[in-house]
């Protein structure tokens, strides 16, 4: 009996025993509690303490994180891709895509974005995750740009919260209107904006995409760049002599424009009457028409008998009254007498009357017949002969002439000078044009394109003994309107003896940098975009450019096709510093050539002073081509450091 | 005699028993411990074994008396340092994320241990504050491990009811907001840690 009692005490031990073990293995847990000392409270083999998780010396923090295999805590901050922009860290230059492999290749997906994280946090740590560090792909919120309502014509930036931070993209056409936004619906049911997109792109080029409301290219000028209607001249009149009549009645068929818009009638104190177009959106620019063929001339018979006797005054634009009292009687031109006068009309149906008409349409009175002008003879031969303007004559002068006789090559082109003269297909007139950038081998020369400019660099003064060791310059050049671009250029420079900017650092000037045929057509809102070797890259937009300004603002006056070998002034650049004092020429640190000029540069730089060594010229970190690395260097990069990063 | 005979017996049986559980006891905690890490690597499909982890130098702490701020108040907020081995370095570059919706940001100074700040500015438009600290020295600031060093403070006063946060730049959005740490010998950022600052705008 007693055996059994001891043999139940023994296999109760070894149970007991068992269900210990099991217990101990469960007690592993680590919890989060306030901020900024994240507490960490232990329960581990029934034992509770307080710590403070980033004492890397506590005993709790190391415990816990020993027995949950936190061997690792997070390094940094998240590091994210974002859509669209240039990225760092991991992922390298390139653009965001849907995942993290993604990151670095050229493309990227629509309305994607990639928050690639670095994880180890404690709220894992909570929730019984693993807490070795982790890449997590997020794609529950957008950072793309957002659209809040169809139909808007402006986007709004993102956080990574899936909120909207305000406008900051406005979408523009062609024309300069606002367009609206391509929506691109939603990503996730947790992202409660749309995405979106300009049509015309997803990066501010200040063109089709602005980051301030879009206004149109040019402004539509009423009766200038107006185009006339088709209807001009099926008018009917009815007025008295010497009446002006009034304009509700000028027109009964109103003439229209042709964008179908009603014109606008302006009467004139001279009976004459014109109409005018104004452009609307989208016809900014139009050429076609204009006011002046749309002019209507309130005119009796008499008149429009002057111009059929003399076609010349009519061609040439004159109104007849005023040209046989100007100039007409005293060539001995008459005018002719036909009694009473009603009016009859003139449109461009160009109608002419007889001697009486009372008709109050556009055609003559019942009475008369339209008058056929009778033709001119031309001399044989000669079209010196004939003086008409305007009329044909088929003596072997060939198609219209307008009285001079030129003798020539058939469809020949030679250069006289700047003018290309064109012979035409009957060799009888020679057409001069003018060429802006001369003439040669029977053609206009078409324009180059190219830029010479002054600039200083930051700390280099004229007596610097490695002044000649400054390498290249890199040089950018682009029109945003034109959306044209060249990069990768490379020019070198030389010194303008005895020029000196407002810090007396040396002037430089690079001499006639040929660009790409794709400039020689564009206008002036050209920039260039300047790096040297050791400096940062600057924007210049504008002659004489004092500093940085507004890219998307500002329009550049830079001409890429002068032909006076014009040299353009950038050494008045000057970075403004904190404390509002100019620092002037090209920012000098960035060594590693990583655009951007930092602790990383000035600690290089640092660590090759030697100020006692003697002057030798390429010495890594000379800023001021002084032969020497020393504080004047680490003092140029301190300067550097409030600008710090590429244009 | 029997009953001798029996404690002679039970004496060792129980010995063992008790040798024998032990062992298995300290078996299976590894054990545990070995089979916890491979279920978690398994159910975290996320993880992507080619990241290669450098390990952190030093820690970048915000550290303030209370989370809970009421609108209209202010409230100190420093931001310290501590190395997790001494090192010697350069340059301490500070890009501090916030919302100037949010909050108002004043009395940026730096530590008055560290050389002068080369640049110390609050950037209220776009929410940055920013503070660049240079060591002019050769061999650069010392920076000894487990010591508290205390980097800038600043004053946070809440405009509006809610949750705000400061957070440590790392240049993921603005390659000219990156915060570093410059080490002297090598000229190159220190991998640190870093944490958000979480605030409760109360009334």
């Amino acid at each position: 009996m007693r055996n059994k009692i001891i043999l139940k005490l023994i296999i109760g031990l070894v149970i007991w025993l068992t269900i210990g073990t099991i217990k101990v293995q469960a007690a592993v847990t680590c919890q989060l509690s306030s901020y900024p000392y994240t507490i960490i409270t232990c329960n581990l083999a029934d034992t509770y303490q307080l710590c403070l998780i980033n004492n890397s010396n506590d005993c709790c923090r190391n415990k816990c994180i020993q027995d949950i295999n936190c061997a690792n805590d997070c390094i940094g901050a998240e590091d994210m891709c974002y859509k669209g922009n240039n990225n760092i860290g991991n992922c390298g230059i390139g653009f965001c895509g849907s995942d993290k492999s993604d990151c670095c290749t050229s493309s990227y997906s629509n309305w994607t974005k990639s928050k690639i994280t670095c994880v180890n946090r404690n709220s894992d740590i909570l929730n019984g995750l693993n807490c070795v560090p982790q890449w997590i792909t997020s794609l529950d919120c957008s950072l793309g740009d957002k659209l809040k309502n169809i139909g808007d014509t402006f986007l709004y930036a993102s956080d990574c919260h899936c909120s909207i931070l305000g406008v900051y993209k406005y979408c523009c056409d062609a024309a300069g209107y606002p367009e609206a936004a391509i929506n691109g619906g939603f990503l996730t049911a947790v992202d409660i904006y749309r995405n979106g997109q300009c049509p015309g792109g997803y990066i501010v080029d200040g063109n089709r995409v602005r980051s301030v409301p879009c206004t149109p290219n040019c402004v539509p000028t009423n009766g200038t760049n107006g185009v006339c209607g088709a209807a001009a001249g099926t008018m009917h009149w009815s007025m008295g002599v010497g009446t002006a009549p009034a304009t509700t009645n000028l027109i009964t068929q109103n003439p229209l424009c042709a964008d179908g818009s009603k014109p606008t009638v302006n009467t004139n104190a001279d009976y004459t009457y014109t109409w005018t177009c104004g452009g609307t959106a989208g016809s900014c620019g139009g050429t076609t028409g204009s006011s002046a063929s749309c002019k209507a001339y309130w005119l009796n018979c008499n008149d429009l008998n002057y111009w059929a006797m003399y076609p010349d005054v009519k061609n040439a634009g004159w109104r007849p009254y005023a040209h046989y009292q100007s100039s007409g009687q005293n060539e001995g031109r008459t005018w002719p007498t036909s009694g009473s006068t009603p009016f009859c009309f003139e449109s461009t149906k160009k109608i002419t009357c007889g001697n009486v008409d009372t008709g109050p349409n556009d055609t003559c009175g019942t009475n008369k017949a339209p008058v056929t002008p009778a033709p001119v003879v031309c001399t044989p031969n000669s079209c010196a002969a004939n003086t008409l303007v305007g009329q044909t004559c088929n003596d072997g002068c060939g198609g219209t002439q307008n009285g001079t006789k030129t003798n020539c090559t058939p469809n020949q082109k030679t250069c006289s000078g700047n003018i290309l003269n064109t012979c035409n297909s009957m060799g009888t007139v020679l057409t001069p044009t003018t060429c802006t950038y001369g003439c040669s081998n029977g053609a206009c020369n078409l324009a180059t394109a190219k830029i010479s400019f002054k600039f200083a660099f930051a700390g280099v003064k004229p007596n610097a003994s490695c002044i000649s060791s400054l390498g290249n310059l890199k040089i950018e050049v682009g029109n945003s309107p034109a959306n044209k671009y060249q990069g990768g250029l490379t020019t070198g420079f030389s010194v303008i003896a005895g020029s000196v900017d407002s810090a007396g650092n040396q002037i430089f000037k690079t001499d006639s940098i040929a660009l790409s045929n794709d400039f020689a057509s564009v206008n002036n809102n050209n920039y260039v975009k300047v790096k040297g070797l050791l400096h940062l890259k600057r924007r210049m937009c504008q002659e004489g450019q004092l500093t940085k300004i507004n890219n998307d603002t500002t329009i550049c006056n830079i001409n890429l096709i002068r032909t006076d070998d014009y040299v353009y002034d950038f050494s008045k650049y000057a970075f403004i510093t904190t404390d509002n004092s100019n620092f002037y020429g090209l920012l000098a640190g960035d060594v590693n050539s990583d655009g951007v000029i930092n602790s990383i540069d000035f600690s290089y730089v640092k660590s090759r002073i030697d100020a006692d060594s003697d002057i030798t010229c390429g010495r890594e970190g000379d800023l001021n081509a002084d032969g020497v690395v020393n504080n004047l260097d680490t003092g140029l990069i301190k300067i550097a450091l409030s600008s710090k990063d590429d244009e | 005699m029997e009953k001798n005979n029996l404690i002679k017996f039970l004496i060792p049986l129980i010995a063992a028993l008790v040798v024998f559980e032990s062992i298995v006891l300290v078996t299976n905690l590894d054990k545990g411990t070995k089979t916890n890490t491979n279920t978690e690597a398994t159910s975290s499909a996320t993880i992507e074994p080619e990241v290669t982890i450098t390990e952190p130098v030093a820690e970048m702490i915000f550290e303030t008396t209370n989370t809970d701020m009421k609108v209209g108040k202010s409230y100190k907020v420093n931001l310290n340092v501590v190395a997790k081995e001494d090192l010697m370095i350069d340059g301490i570059e500070t890009y501090i994320k916030y919302d100037p919706n949010l909050m108002t940001i004043s009395g940026l100074s730096s530590s008055n241990k560290l050389p002068k700040a080369t640049v110390s500015k609050i950037d209220a438009q776009i929410g940055i504050i920013k503070n660049v600290v240079l060591i002019d020295a050769k061999a650069g600031y010392e920076l000894n491990k487990g010591i508290i060093n205390s980097v800038l403070s600043f004053t946070v006063t809440p405009k509006k009811v809610g949750l705000a946060s400061f957070e440590i730049s790392s240049g993921n959005t603005d390659k000219e907001f990156v915060t570093m740490m410059v080490e002297n010998q090598t000229s190159k950022q220190l991998v640190f840690l870093t944490n958000k600052l979480d605030i409760n705008a109360i009334k």
